[in-house]
């Protein structure tokens, strides 16, 4: 006990440790803080959305008489929603930088689909700070500094030889230090994510569990990594370089090489390409045969096919066909873009094995469903949610329905699948599995590393 | 001020690091790290020109290829503005990843840029691109505390300070030579880099011109400061901390803190201070705003009520029908001037909040040079935001004028009666000028510094004096 205390006073003792233990605490806070600014905007937003839509149909509802279903589904604007977890407050991801709430209607849906936020490019320039930064960034730095000179201090100020002579072994010595100093930074971190907890009120769920877990896990990691550079048995400099460098490597070096060879690997234009070409398909329609269009929308959807012909008149219907079929006239190369940003995102998931500040990162992201993996599940949903809306008022339209009030308070509004939420829980106690068997290889290397270690 | 002893001193320091085989692999890692990094910069530099030019090529043969039409349909069909990449975007990046590419200019609304290169930036950016700018400004400095951080903390520990000194060299003849050779150093390894940088940049032409020249030179000198600021600051602590490896983890905390920490929380309070409207809420002001002057749809709207009143008396008639030009175009051009004002307006609302946001960062560079170098060389490069918005800005220009130059076509040679049935010659699209962004020269890019790089610049100079200052040497005389 009196060892334990007399460690611990020589742990808060040095100025340099105290001051990073406070700026990783001040860091933590400021995240959280921030952090849960955001998320509330994000909420903000989505939910302001619904409520205008709301607002704008009940306006519609309360006229004396309805506009036609073709004019009514011009200006139906309706809110989509990336269904976030409340984890997002803490793992940002892309949920700063995209939109949250985009709003949708039956018209062509390649002119609407790659509408972007408005965001201060500086801010993102700059990375943001969440507290998945300071999980993931911040934490192995804050370890480096505490740990990595421990076995040269002590041979520095000469106790190293004392206590190899002395009848408990140096190492277990050695271990009951690191074991502090795992144990306050776990206590600091453990803190950090109870009062973000508790003031986003996340529920103490599997995820906070895992959140937990894989945190402790990653701490394990850089903890073996400064034990394993002791083990070289190397001047206090010299083992705070190599951190520092092992750091930069994970850190920074690996994700921007792996965005390096990912951008060029799937670069693509096809966004432009669809774009272009849609608007071109789109305005020469008008120039074109309408029956003609009409007739060859009808064979893509059948459903609609007992329809009457095209009077001379301007008609709704020939125009909501001439908006599908410009989308079906780039299907082929959204499907491809479709397919090669999922290639980008499993090649994404198989690379950031190389770094695990890169892996922890990408898995703290996707627990809180703002990976671009989730990004991509949300577009899709709005695609479908697109179709669903276009068949809704295909029936008033082709078939000379009137649209009545009900109709109008029954139109269908989005749905956000959570499926991809719950069917990976059983995929991350795996993943969460096998991380821990590598982290503890290299955990074990380091210990008999270290246990190897004598005084020269 | 440079003798021989300094000179003496410089050499030998020189020898000293020639000899560290660490030290040599660590500088070819980052020669190679900053060949590769300006490699695929360049090769997304002229892959970016060649899209974009190749759209805007073929945009522009779109438009001139269209049948005979009626101006308000080819209003609708619209036209792309895009953004050609800064000549020198591929030695610093900047804001490029997240901004769009390209506009899509039509009439009654205007767009926002498309198209950014985000895709995983959460995940994958969170210390942005491994641009050559990027690893000078945030990878190159831990070099320079690698290489100094136990410059005078390590003679003195070693005792070889005392012999220098013993030897009449003066503490501030070791300073100025050590300086000298870590600055020699940094010279070496920045140097090819821009080099490189100005060989390539001149083989790219025509987008090159002797400004370019000029603003690499700037970019040289400023990353230059950037070097002698982390040499000053590496002696200080050096000379302040007695214990080499003190004064090297708290080099690195103060690395950490200027390049990777304070950046972020500035940026983020800037934010919340400042907060821009996200897409919703300023697309759904811009709306209800528009609803409220008028819908030059809707016959008894009281605005454009009294526009047509105004028309028929300024020609003279009593009816719309009897006017010599044709008044839907002319409500057009009015819907069109309306809209485009009440978008300016909360456009500007935007930007004022953008140019807070960077008034509070701006602020701290005094305190943190990191953020000026970065800034500056983002200006220098036009890469940085204010460069984005100006484009943003010339293609709302160039919109706002095609689409009333279609309104005033719709005016002039469209009957009032049966309108929607006529169209007019394919030869008029001829008269459109092609859209092509106009790159701002350098004084305007740097316009926002006028005074503000003398203090970074000052802070460096006060460093060396400190260095040099009388109590500096008798606090190392004291201790030696």
């Amino acid at each position: 006990m009196l060892l334990f205390k007399l460690e611990c006073k020589r742990l808060f003792s040095g100025k340099i440790n105290k001051l990073v233990l406070v700026l990783f605490l001040i860091s933590g806070v400021f995240a959280i803080y921030q952090g849960a600014q955001g998320y509330k905007n994000i909420r903000i937003d989505q939910y302001k959305s619904k409520v205008v839509f709301q607002k704008e149909r009940e306006h519609v509802t309360s006229r004396e008489s309805l506009p036609e279903a073709g004019s009514l589904a011009y200006y139906a604007s309706a809110p989509t929603k990336w269904q976030l977890s409340p984890w997002a407050a803490l793992f940002v991801g892309e949920s700063q930088s995209s939109m949250v709430a985009t709003k949708i209607r039956a018209t062509a849906l390649q002119s609407q689909i790659f509408n972007r936020e408005i965001v201060n490019p500086s801010q993102q320039r700059t990375g943001g700070l969440d507290l998945g930064f300071v999980l993931v960034f911040l934490l192995p730095l804050v370890i480096g500094i505490m740990t990595v000179t421990l076995i040269s201090d002590e041979q520095h100020a000469g106790r190293w030889r004392l206590l190899n002579a002395l009848p408990k072994s140096a190492f277990s010595q050695l271990c009951k230090q690191i074991a502090l100093r795992f144990m306050v930074i776990w206590l600091l971190v453990v803190s950090l994510l109870l009062s973000a907890a508790l003031l986003l009120s996340l529920p103490f769920d599997g995820v906070f569990w895992l959140v937990l877990t894989a945190t402790s896990l990653y701490m394990l990691f850089w903890f073996s990594v400064a034990g394993l550079i002791m083990s070289f048995d190397k001047s206090s400099v010299v083992n705070s370089l190599a951190y520092l460098s092992s750091w930069v490597l994970f850190a920074m070096l690996i994700p921007g090489a792996v965005h390096l060879y990912l951008s060029n690997q799937f670069q693509t234009e096809a966004p432009l390409e669809i774009s272009l070409q849609q608007r071109l398909v789109l305005n020469d329609g008008w120039d074109k045969d309408k029956q003609a269009t009409l007739d060859e929308f009808l064979t893509h959807e059948p459903r609609w096919r007992d329809t009457a012909p095209l009077g001379e008149a301007f008609d709704w219907k020939w125009y909501y066909a001439q908006q599908h079929m410009s989308d079906l006239a780039v299907q082929q190369q959204w499907q491809e873009y479709i397919a090669n940003n999922q290639r980008r995102h499993a090649q994404l998931q198989t690379l950031s094995a190389l770094s695990p500040a890169l892996y922890f990162q990408l898995k703290l992201n996707q627990l809180a469903n703002t990976s671009s993996r989730d990004q991509a599940d949300y577009q899709q949903d709005i695609v479908n949610y697109h179709n669903e809306m276009r068949h809704f008022f295909y029936d008033y339209l082709f078939f000379n329905k009137a649209i009545s009030k009900e109709d109008v308070d029954n139109f269908i509004l989005f749905e956000p699948k959570t499926s991809t939420m719950k069917s990976s829980a059983s995929q991350n106690m795996w993943v969460l599995f096998i991380s821990m068997l590598c982290v503890f290889a290299i955990a074990l290397a380091a210990m008999v590393r270290l246990k190897q270690l004598r005084p020269a | 001020m440079i003798n021989k002893k300094v000179m003496k001193i410089f050499r030998h320091e020189l020898a000293s690091k020639r000899k560290s085989p660490s030290l040599w692999l660590l500088f070819i890692m980052i020669q190679l790290l900053l060949a590769v990094a300006l490699y695929t910069g360049w090769q997304q530099f002229q892959q970016s020109v060649q899209t974009q030019s190749t759209a805007q090529a073929l945009v522009e043969q779109q438009w001139q290829a269209q049948p005979d039409r009626h101006p308000h349909r080819v209003a609708h069909f619209g036209h792309f503005a895009f953004r050609p990449p800064s000549a020198l975007s591929f030695f610093d990046l900047g804001v490029n990843a997240w901004v769009g590419d390209s506009i899509f200019l039509e009439a009654h609304k205007q767009n926002s840029a498309n198209f950014a290169n985000d895709q995983d930036g959460g995940t994958l950016l969170r210390f942005s691109e491994l641009s050559s700018a990027n690893i000078l400004l945030t990878i190159w400095p831990l070099l320079i505390i690698g290489l100094g951080f136990a410059s005078i903390s390590g003679e003195q520990k070693s005792g070889t300070l005392r012999q220098l000194m013993s030897m009449g060299v003066s503490f501030r003849e070791l300073v100025t030579g050590k300086s000298l050779s870590y600055l020699l150093l940094s010279v070496v390894f920045i140097l090819p880099v821009f080099i490189l940088s100005l060989v390539l940049a001149s083989s790219a032409g025509a987008t090159f011109s002797s400004e370019g020249v000029v603003r690499l030179l700037l970019l040289f000198s400023v990353y230059l400061l950037y070097c002698l600021f982390w040499i000053g600051l590496t002696l200080l602590i050096s000379s302040y901390v007695k214990e080499p490896k003190q004064s090297l983890v708290l080099l690195t905390s103060i690395w950490f803190i200027l390049t990777i920490l304070m950046p972020r929380m500035l940026a983020e309070f800037a934010h919340t201070q400042n907060p821009h409207q996200k897409r919703n809420d300023f697309e759904l002001a811009v709306k209800l705003d528009n609803r409220k002057v008028g819908n030059s749809h809707n016959p008894d709207d009281p605005y454009f009520s009294k526009f047509r009143a105004e028309t028929l008396k300024k020609y003279g008639v009593d009816t719309v029908e009897e006017l010599p030009i044709n008044y839907k175009g002319l409500v057009m051009q009015e819907g069109e001037k309306l809209n485009a004002q009440i978008h300016n307006k909360h456009y500007e609302k935007q930007l004022e909040k953008f140019s807070a946001q960077q008034q509070f960062i701006r602020q701290f560079y005094w305190l943190n040079p990191y953020l000026f170098v970065r800034d500056f060389s983002m200006a220098l490069t036009r890469t940085d935001t204010k460069h984005f918005l100006d484009f943003e800005q010339q293609a709302e220009a160039h919109r706002y004028a095609r689409i009333q130059k279609l309104n005033q076509l719709h005016t002039n040679e469209i009957d009032h009666h049966n309108d929607r049935d006529q169209k007019v010659h394919k030869s008029y699209w001829q008269e459109f000028k092609p859209f092509s962004y106009q790159a701002p020269d350098l004084t305007w890019s740097l316009s926002v510094f006028s005074w503000l790089w003398l203090l970074p610049l000052l802070v460096v100079i006060a460093m060396f004096i400190t260095l040099n200052t009388k109590g500096m040497q008798r606090r190392i005389y004291a201790t030696v």
